[in-house]
């Protein structure tokens, strides 16, 4: 089981990772890519982006080129790396003029290694009926649910991201859940 | 139907944290979880970013804006009969410069000489006449203090034969002055001024009066 915290992914290594990047350490900025790509992208791919990955990358630009006006925690530094993911998405959408779309499966699940081909499968077909779920809330239930969740932020930093109050995202986020929950109890299909 | 458990602050924490939930919300915990495990994905960097984490080429200074100047209100009030003539002068004196210095290409360079030379007092000198004859300076020693000086010498020897002359044709005439006027007294070595490039050149700061206007060498009688 999880804490009810926010996990650190660096951890006390942190200042002295986020000191080398700013010098322009290759090894530091990879340690900073390896450890937040993943659920940035996860957050991106969720939220409908077009091309996650690219606007992960876009993100991770804009991280680096601003590491210099940046000060603060680990857990600020996740928060701050999450507002710019989600100002590129909004980018994106306003270019795109869409509304997210359900997402098909991730069928590059079944090509990794390790694992079952029966475990690779349900947890593609896992993947897919979450994305298919996910699709179904409001945009605004989504964010907040998404950025607790895969982004591992408390509701303040949520709050801060999205620029609603406390009490906003608190309410967005049960409406989510249940949602969510009645889906789940009507259809009935496991996860 | 089945009846829903409130989702209490605490109940949907439990939830979106990981932490321990009543038996009726534990599909939806683990609906969760799987939304979080969707999210372990390696992410492919672009070229860009591979080459910039790379070679650690990151702006880390502050973000370049770029001002964009607006026209002063002076300008925004003009007329437009106003802006376009001086847009032209502008444009007009900027051009003379740039072909004044030679810095158009040749054919544009001769066009636009001819156009300036028509529409204004400007002349421009043959550029290649002029570089024909530094060409020749080049080539039999280049002009020095002594080619002068030697030019100086025979227009004062000139100017010496007149001048005897005159006071010979004086003494053979029945007293009456000559016509002509008697020359200056003229050194038989050149003076400094005839030396360009030794400091002590130029012309005078204060002319004699009458001198203005006045050939040092009398013109010679048909």
């Amino acid at each position: 089981m999880r804490a009810g915290r926010a996990r650190l992914a660096i951890g006390e290594g942190f200042p002295e990772v986020l000191h080398a990047a700013r010098a322009g350490a290759p090894w530091a900025f990879e340690r900073l890519y390896v450890e937040l790509a993943p659920v940035v992208g996860g957050y991106l791919r969720l939220q409908g982006a077009a091309e996650p990955d690219d606007l992960t990358s876009e993100a991770f630009l804009g991280v680096f080129g601003r590491l210099a006006s940046f000060e603060g925690s680990e857990h600020q530094f996740r928060s701050w790396v999450f507002t710019i993911a989600h100002r590129r998405l909004i980018d994106e959408r306003r270019r795109a003029v869409r509304r997210p779309t359900i997402m098909t499966a991730d069928t590059d699940l079944l090509d990794r290694e390790g694992g079952s081909v029966e475990q690779d499968a349900f947890a593609a077909l896992g993947t897919a009926r979450v994305y298919e779920l996910c699709a179904g809330l409001s945009d605004d239930q989504r964010e907040v649910l998404i950025l607790r969740v895969v982004g591992d932020l408390t509701v303040e930093r949520v709050a801060a991201i999205v620029d609603k109050s406390v009490g906003a995202v608190k309410a967005l986020q049960r409406r989510a859940l249940q949602a969510l929950r009645r889906k789940l109890e009507r259809d009935g299909v496991p996860l | 139907m089945p009846g829903y458990t409130v989702l209490d602050d605490t109940a949907v924490e439990a939830v979106l944290c990981g932490g321990a939930v009543a038996p009726e919300l534990e599909p939806l915990a683990s609906f969760v979880g799987t939304i979080r495990t969707t999210a372990t994905r390696p992410v492919r960097p672009s070229r860009e970013l591979a080459d910039r984490m790379a070679s650690g080429a990151f702006v880390t200074g502050r973000t370049r804006r770029t001002r964009v100047r607006r026209s002063s209100p002076k300008v925004v009030a003009m007329s437009l009969r106003a802006k376009v003539a001086i847009g032209s002068v502008a444009a007009l004196t900027g051009l003379t410069g740039v072909t004044a210095a030679g810095a158009l290409p040749d054919a544009a360079q001769q066009r636009v000489e001819t156009m300036i030379e028509f529409v204004t007092p400007i002349e421009f000198v043959d550029r290649a006449e002029f570089g024909h004859e530094v060409a020749d300076d080049a080539q039999d020693g280049g002009v020095d203090g002594q080619e002068i000086s030697e030019r100086a010498r025979e227009q004062a020897q000139q100017s010496t034969d007149l001048g005897n002359q005159g006071r010979a044709d004086e003494h053979r005439s029945d007293g009456r002055p000559s016509d002509l006027p008697t020359p200056a007294t003229v050194p038989d070595q050149p003076g400094p001024d005839d030396h360009p490039g030794t400091g002590s050149g130029g012309p005078p700061d204060v002319l004699p009066d009458g001198a203005e206007g006045r050939a040092s060498v009398p013109p010679i009688p048909d």
